[in-house]
């Protein structure tokens, strides 16, 4: 049933993101620039001949598929919904069949699947232009688990948006909020320096925090870099990450629908 | 030029005064600031716990261009951006018959018109750490290498004014310029590093083509005494004939105005 409305509004969301394609075009550029400045600086770096704990071909690898799966972890909504919650745009779902997340759901892979068409060209752009360092990794298992943790990662990039949104039940505004998530987020998540090449002893930490849930355990999953282990250790803390926000997600709700007091008539 | 001068401040003073409602949001911003300060460092201390030296740049000599990423940044968001995003606003909804009514030029009004004090806090964070870094970098403060230095990126910025505000001239026929000038901050996203960092084609393109390197590692290569003199007469003849351009294509497009109201 609920997906039935899912489907719905994801196809009502391709249809309206496509009046759009040339901004989402432009979204697609800044999506790939700024990992490629970043591997280019790293390039720069493994250029003076010291060792790195990546060597070039998988710095490649790294940011090219963090140009695709940033895009495909994306969230959006924290603004918005916290805006839905403040002004009584949520007030109309509460009558209707379907939780309000479900819009939501349905914007954000509606977006996603206008986007990815967008992206893949210019992803393989980028992949001509470091075609000399190209060598993705050809073990099959290691692209079936990325496959496994792409989505969760999603997953909690996209719920910790929607606790982040829900505090405007209490809040007057979340922006600054959401800013600081943003910087942050992306420092923890390794969209600027991968975590793998941060000193030992903060990797503990590292390895608790979410954000690394969000974009760069997928990644590490390919760059070939964790063990057996480690990559058992890594997706049971996304399960539980998912688990533990959507819990935190129904548990705000419930007390913010209390709390809710919706203007307008 | 003086009543250009005054006719700015009035509005920058009239921009304050709007602001200083907003006290919260001016705290966060500079919160913001102070956090993204202190991301660019932890980048740079990550980088360089591998080498001590990259396209021959220490740590140290990284730090002063921080600052002066920041200082570019600041000054930026405070004097053209909160202008440069509102200007297709201002096409499509027909707003900009009331700047061009008036008798002082049109670009002028919708360039510099409106003023984000709390971006200034940016450019201040940015000089303290210029001040801090500057002797463990060698900068000699002599009032030579600070003159070069300003000049250099008051040209940098000119060249990125007029690159985004040529962009944003193109909504005179095109109504929906998109988000094209979020591009800007994406190749700004370069202007973090040294151009040296990078290679062949794409130094060449940071200098030249999307001149991110005459706001940030030129002006800090000059208070570090590595500057390339020649630099310095390119930039001003650069920005120079950028700053022409504009003025001569805005003139263009507005003859193909057709006003939005009644």
């Amino acid at each position: 049933m609920k997906l039935r409305y899912l489907w719905q509004m994801t196809s009502m969301n391709v249809m309206s993101t496509l009046e759009y394609r040339g901004a989402f075009f432009i979204f697609m550029l800044n999506t790939v620039i700024t990992p490629v400045i970043s591997l280019l600086v790293w390039l720069a770096v493994s250029e003076q001949g010291v060792p790195l704990p990546y060597n070039r071909s998988q710095f490649v690898t790294y940011y090219l598929l963090l140009s695709v799966l940033s895009m495909l972890t994306g969230t959006w909504l924290a603004t918005f919904l916290a805006e839905d919650i403040r002004r009584g745009g949520l007030s109309p779902w509460l009558l209707r069949p379907a939780p309000f997340i479900v819009h939501y759901i349905g914007n954000n892979i509606g977006e996603k699947v206008v986007k990815l068409p967008l992206l893949l060209p210019l992803v393989g752009l980028a992949a001509l232009a470091f075609r000399r360092d190209l060598h993705l990794p050809s073990d099959p298992r290691a692209w079936a688990l990325f496959a496994l943790s792409a989505p969760l990662a999603a997953a909690i990039a996209f719920l910790i948006d929607v606790i982040i949104g829900s505090l405007a039940f209490w809040l007057q505004d979340v922006e600054g909020l959401v800013r600081v998530k943003v910087l942050v987020g992306s420092f923890l998540a390794g969209r600027f320096v991968p975590l793998a090449l941060f000193p030992p002893a903060v990797m503990p930490f590292l390895e608790a925090q979410p954000f690394r849930y969000t974009l760069s355990f997928p990644l590490e999953l390919l760059t070939g870099q964790l063990s057996a282990q480690a990559t058992v250790r890594g997706l049971l803390w996304q399960i539980g990450y998912c688990v533990g926000l959507w819990l935190c997600y129904r548990l705000l709700w419930h007390f913010g629908l209390k709390a809710y007091q919706a203007p307008g008539s | 030029m003086r009543h250009y001068l005054r006719l700015w401040w009035r509005s920058a003073m009239l921009s304050l005064m709007r602001q200083a409602e907003y006290r919260v949001s001016f705290l966060l911003r500079v919160l913001e600031g102070g956090a993204q300060l202190a991301l660019a460092l932890l980048t740079f201390a990550l980088i360089y716990r591998f080498t001590g030296e990259i396209g021959g740049w220490s740590l140290a000599q990284v730090t002063v261009l921080v600052g002066v990423y920041r200082i570019a940044d600041g000054l930026i968001g405070t004097l053209l951006s909160p202008n440069l995003w509102a200007i297709a606003g201002y096409i499509r909804t027909g707003e900009m018959d009331g700047y061009l009514l008036r008798p002082v030029s049109s670009q002028f009004l919708v360039s510099l018109r409106l003023v984000n004090w709390a971006e200034a806090v940016n450019a201040l964070i940015g000089l303290a750490l210029i001040v801090y870094a500057g002797p463990a970098a060698g900068v000699q403060w002599s009032p030579v290498a600070i003159a070069e230095a300003a000049i250099l990126g008051l040209c940098g910025i000119v060249l990125l004014y007029a690159l985004w505000f040529f962009t944003v001239t193109f909504s005179f026929w095109l109504v929906q310029i998109d988000n094209l000038d979020t591009l800007f901050t994406s190749f700004f996203e370069a202007a973090r590093y040294p151009v040296s960092f990078f290679k062949g084609g794409v130094r060449a393109l940071l200098t030249f083509a999307i001149p991110v390197a005459f706001a940030t590692t030129f002006p800090a290569q000059a208070l570090l005494g590595t500057l390339d003199p020649r630099y310095l007469v390119a930039g001003v003849a650069l920005a120079a004939v950028a700053l022409l351009s504009t003025h001569l294509f805005w003139s263009y497009a507005v003859r193909h105005y057709s006003s939005a109201s009644s």
